[in-house]
Parts: structure tokens; sequence; C-alpha cells
């Protein structure tokens, strides 16, 4: 296993280096030229202006931008880690070696996260050098657990996206399936929440589970480095937290948790055959396609042709799972079944 | 020794290996061969333990092959389409092998010598033999006790064919190993194999020692002043080409018998040439139907 681990980090460490190197440059080029605070004209608390004085109101402290950089690199370094198992060619030299397929799969979980957590810490590093190097007003205290909860939240969502890519057979319907899921369960939660508040007149219960009566990123996989990035932020900025709503949190947590549960559970089924052939995983198209179609016909109301596009949308989605335009008996089935569905669950908003 | 028992394997709903058996001894040169689709590259990988098997086993020395990391051990698997990376040298390739097997540095750099690769070259500028050459070279230089080749001479010069074969054979005579081998060049596999097997339909028609089925087969070439037709002949030909008045004859069974019968049919002249792998092999895929 150390040889192996040894073999695969020479092998990617001129990715990480080039990795390393581009978060550098960005983060160094973005906290040189982000603006860390701003001056507002001061106010008495009568409402006069105080003259030659001014409010400080500071910004994010680049959180925003270390969040998505660590964001973009799970997504990025879980593909690229795992797409061997979506070539014949790849899957034969891997699957052959004398490493049991857990172990494999473990020492590319390891050696992904040193390529997402080293570019990170270098990027974050450097940025809070470039902080302390300008003028600014934070409380710079908050930096240090800031880094400490991206870097638990970055394996969550690590774990989940490279889950999620690996239940696909290819490139292209691992990428499909990455970006399917990001958006289902707020999309989910979204008409849950109007359909209790408004069919069952449980808005207080609609408010737990979204606090405005709008989509945002709270049920997403990224939407607990988000929350806690716009605490960090807040504390940054105040040295006080006002709120903090804990559902994005315990949702990525848990996502992430179950995802790196079953990625490595489900590695029993792993088949060698799969590769290159169609992705028929439970966790793919079959339900992604109904579930979209479902919940897009019930949120978007009885108008007939947006109806007719999204049933179209559909039909195209099952053309890209099937990579064929015809389609088999159950997919027609599926898509008129999802299709009546959204229409019964309109009433429901 | 590598053990099939009723072996079967299929893709989705299609059945690619059917109830296979087959034994390959120990220090064995075993040439698999078959027609496109035949189901050589699905036996192999299964050997290798890419693949698990749908029912039936695999076993090398007794011991099961899927998932089993100490067979594997033992185990090196040349697929046709060997994988590389985008940038990877032959020496950043024989990193993966160092990390999992036994490598024997002369013997990688012996052969990168004699096929005068450049080891620290990113393969992908390299001829599809010169990618096989690199291969050959890893193969060998891991030293397994079984080695598993598919379609293992394609892409290679003569030349390279001739350094592959000795590589194999000093292998088996210093390790005792013992090599399965999926080709089409039956004339190479002639060569060096002892053994053999051909697949057809998932499992396998003809299996054995490769010089007993080669003697059990008699090629006849004989010249009537008639015409002669396949039904003249009151046995069973594997093989029937006519040229002019010149027949040529590939037939199971006793030998001096099939002279004798040939000799009553009053031919100007009739002499046996000697079988090769290839003849016999297109002989039993004519029986199978394929060709006519």
């Amino acid at each position: 296993m150390k040889k192996y681990l040894r073999y695969e980090l020479k092998k990617n460490r001129n990715a990480l280096i080039v990795l390393t190197v581009l978060c550098a440059l960005i983060a160094g080029v973005v906290m040189v030229n982000i603006n860390l605070f701003s001056r507002w004209p001061a106010y008495t608390e009568s409402g006069v202006r105080v003259e030659g004085e001014y409010r400080i109101v500071n910004g994010d402290g680049g959180l925003s931008f270390f969040c998505m950089t660590l964001a973009l690199l799970c997504v990025f370094v879980a593909v690229y880690q795992y797409a061997f198992k979506m070539k014949k060619r790849s899957v034969d030299a891997f699957y052959a070696l004398p490493i049991r397929k857990e172990k494999l799969y473990f020492g590319k979980t390891l050696i992904g996260l040193l390529m997402v957590f080293i570019p990170y810490t270098v990027a974050y590093l450097l940025g809070i050098t470039i902080v302390l190097c300008r003028e600014n007003y934070f409380h710079l205290g908050w930096y240090l657990p800031y880094y400490f909860a991206s870097v638990g939240l970055g394996v969550c969502l690590y774990f989940f996206y490279a889950f999620i890519f690996t239940r696909a057979n290819t490139l292209v319907d691992g990428l499909v399936f990455m970006l399917g899921w990001s958006f289902l369960f707020e999309l989910a939660t979204y008409f849950i929440c109007g359909a209790l508040s408004e069919s069952f007149g449980l808005s207080a219960l609609a408010e737990i589970l979204h606090e405005r009566g709008y989509m945002d990123f709270e049920y997403m996989a990224i939407g607990g480095l988000i929350s806690v990035e716009t605490a960090f932020a807040r504390l940054l900025a105040s040295g006080t937290l006002a709120s903090f709503r804990p559902q994005a949190l315990l949702f990525s947590l848990l996502c992430g948790g179950a995802a790196a549960s079953l990625f490595f559970l489900l590695l029993k089924k792993e088949k060698a055959e799969n590769a290159e052939q169609i992705s028929s995983s439970l966790w793919g198209y079959r339900t992604l396609i109904p579930a979209y179609l479902t919940l897009c016909v019930a949120l978007t109301g009885n108008d007939p042709l947006l109806n007719i596009v999204l049933l179209a949308a559909g039909f195209v989605g099952y053309v890209v799972y099937r990579r064929s335009v015809r389609l088999k008996v159950a997919d027609w089935i599926s898509l008129a079944a999802s299709f009546l569905a959204g229409l019964l669950l309109m009433g429901l908003i | 020794m590598i053990e099939v028992k009723g072996l079967k394997k299929g893709y989705d709903k299609k059945a690619v290996l059917v109830d296979m058996n087959l034994r390959v001894q120990s220090g064995a040169v075993f040439g698999l061969v078959g027609i496109n689709g035949a189901g050589k590259s699905t036996l192999l990988r299964t050997l290798a333990g890419v693949l698990k098997a749908d029912a039936g086993e695999v076993l090398f020395d007794g011991e099961k092959v899927y998932e089993n990391v100490a067979v594997k051990r033992e185990i090196f698997f040349l697929p046709d389409d060997p994988y590389y990376d985008t940038n990877v040298t032959a020496e950043g390739l024989a990193d993966l092998y160092r990390a999992f097997y036994e490598f024997d540095e002369a013997v990688f750099d012996g052969f990168v010598t004699e096929f005068s690769l450049e080891k620290n070259k990113p393969i992908r500028n390299f001829s599809k033999g010169m990618k096989r050459q690199v291969f050959v070279a890893l193969a060998l230089a891991c030293r397994p006790k079984y080695l598993l080749l598919d379609e293992a001479f394609d892409g290679l010069d003569p030349l390279a064919r001739l350094i592959f074969k000795r590589g194999l054979i000093e292998l088996v005579e210093e390790k005792g190993s013992t090599v399965v081998i999926s080709s089409h060049s039956l004339r190479e596999l002639e060569d060096i194999c002892d053994s053999y097997a051909i697949l057809d339909g998932g499992s396998i028609t003809s299996s054995g020692d490769l010089n007993e089925a080669l003697a059990g087969v008699c090629k006849l070439q004989a010249a009537f002043s008639g015409e002669v037709r396949e039904e003249d002949f009151d046995f069973p030909c594997l093989l029937f080409e006519k040229t002019g008045r010149v027949v040529r004859i590939v037939v199971k069974g006793d030998r001096e018998e099939i002279v004798k019968k040939v000799g009553a049919m009053e031919p100007i002249f009739v002499e046996e040439i000697d079988v090769d792998f290839e003849e016999l092999f297109v002989s039993e895929i004519k029986n199978r139907g394929y060709l006519r």
C-alpha cells in the first residue's frame, strides 16, 4: 500500500504543483485587488453628517473566493482522480493489479484530498498573508477556525461529488450526474416548503426548512460551505454573529457522511465491464430525469407550452441516457408517469 | 496450474463465455485462438481477475483469483490495448509495476536496450509497435508466475517478435512460468506454444497438446487426371482446396488409412505436407460452419 501511495503521489506530483501554483497565483491576484473594506460617511445618532469622519464597512476578507476555490477544486479533482474507471483500458490496467479495490480507491481518495487541500491551503495562507500586509479592520483571529471548518466541509463536498461521479460509466454522464444532484435537493425542498405552507398550513415548518420563500443554496452539497463562509465573513467583519441557520451545514455533513460511506460500501458491486457503457445506475439518469420532470412540472404551473418544453427536455434526457433516440418502453412509461405526477403535485402549491 | 470450471460471463443479457472448462498445466505456453468475438479477451480479463465470473470459478493453484491479492501478485495481464497516461514515459510506467511486483530492473533495461527504446520519452510519441515493446518489456520484467497476453504480437515487427518469443521462453525456463497467449498470429503461436485451445461461441471447441493435435491431422496434395470434387472423397475433409486438377485436403484421422484411400482414387501423384497451426485452426473453424 505504501509503495502504491508513493507511486500515486509521484504520478500526480506535476498536477499537484500546477494546481498549487495556479490557485496561489489566482489567490494572490484576487487578494491584492479586492476591497477589504469601504469607507462610508459617518452620521450622528440624529442623522447629522460628521464632517471628516467615516465609518468602515468590512468586506468578506476573501472568504467567498476561498469557498469557491475549494468547491471548484473538489469537483475538478474528483473528476480527475476517478475518471480512470470510465475507460476500459485503464480499468483493465488498475483492476488487474494485485490490490483490493477498497485500497485502490482509498489511495486515489487520499491523493485526491491532498490535491484539493494542498493548493487550497497554500492559496489560503498566501491570501491571509496579503490581507495582513494590507490595511484592514478585520477580526483576524477568525481566519484560523474558518480554515478548519472549510477543510471539514471540503472533505464532505469532495466525497459527495466523488460518489456521484463514480456512479457513471462515462465522463460526460458523470458530469451530468454531478450537475443534476447539485440542485435536486434544493428544488425538492423548495417544492416541499411550498406544499407545506400552501396546502397543509404548516408555514412554521416550511420556515424551518427554508428561511425565505425562495430557492437558495441550503440544500445543495455546497450549502454548508457557503453558510459557514457567510457566518465567518460576518465574524471576521464585526466579531459577532447575530444568527446562524444550521440547516445547510447539517445537510452538507449528512450528504458528505452518506456519500463517503456509500462510496466505499458500493465498491464491492463495482463491475469492470461497466466502463464506457450506458450509465444505468439508480443514482443517475433513472432517478434524475423523473425527479426533475416531476418537480419542474409541479413548480412551473399549468402552462401547456412550458409543459411541452419540459416533456421534450425529459425526452432529451432519456436520449442522452440511452445514447439513442429509440427509447425503451420503461423510459416512455417513466416520462409519462413523472409528467402526470408533476401535474398531480401541482395542486399542492 | 490454471483451472477454469463451469465459467459463465456475460455483458448485460449477452452471454460471452458459456460453461467454459479449461485446464492449463504449470509451465505451459498456452495458445488461445478464436475468431473475433469468440470470447478470448473476456476469458483473459476474467483469468486476470479484472472481471468477476457470473458463475463457475477461475483457480490459480487452487486459489480463486477475483479480489485475491496474493494470487494476483503472481499474475501479469497485458491487454490488447494497454493503458498509459498522456505524458507517461516507459520509466514512469515501470514505477507503477515496481509498486506491485518484484520488478527485475536488469531484465527491463535489457529489453529496453534490445528494442532500442527511450525510457524517458513520452510513450504517446511512440509508434504502435514501440508502445507494445514497452509493455512487453514491463511484462517480462515483472517476472510473473502467470503471464496473460492478449493479442500478444499485435504491432510487433518480426525482430521484436523474435526478441519477445525468446524472452518468453527464458521466463518459462528460468521461473517455470505459465504463459497464456491469445493471438491471431498463429504461426507465432505455433513457434512457442505447447498446448492450445480454440474458442468459439464462448466455449472451448478444441484443446490439448498442440503437437498431438497437429499429428492427428494430415494434409495431402494430389493431382488427378480428371475433375475431382470434395464429394468424391469417402471421408470428411476439414479443408478442401482445388487449383485445376491439383487438390489439397486436410483430414482428421489415421494418416496411413487416408493416404491409402486417396491412393485408391488413382492420382497422378500424391504427397504429404506438414500441417501448421493456422491450417488446423481454419479447418476447425470451417467445421463450425464459419467458412465455406
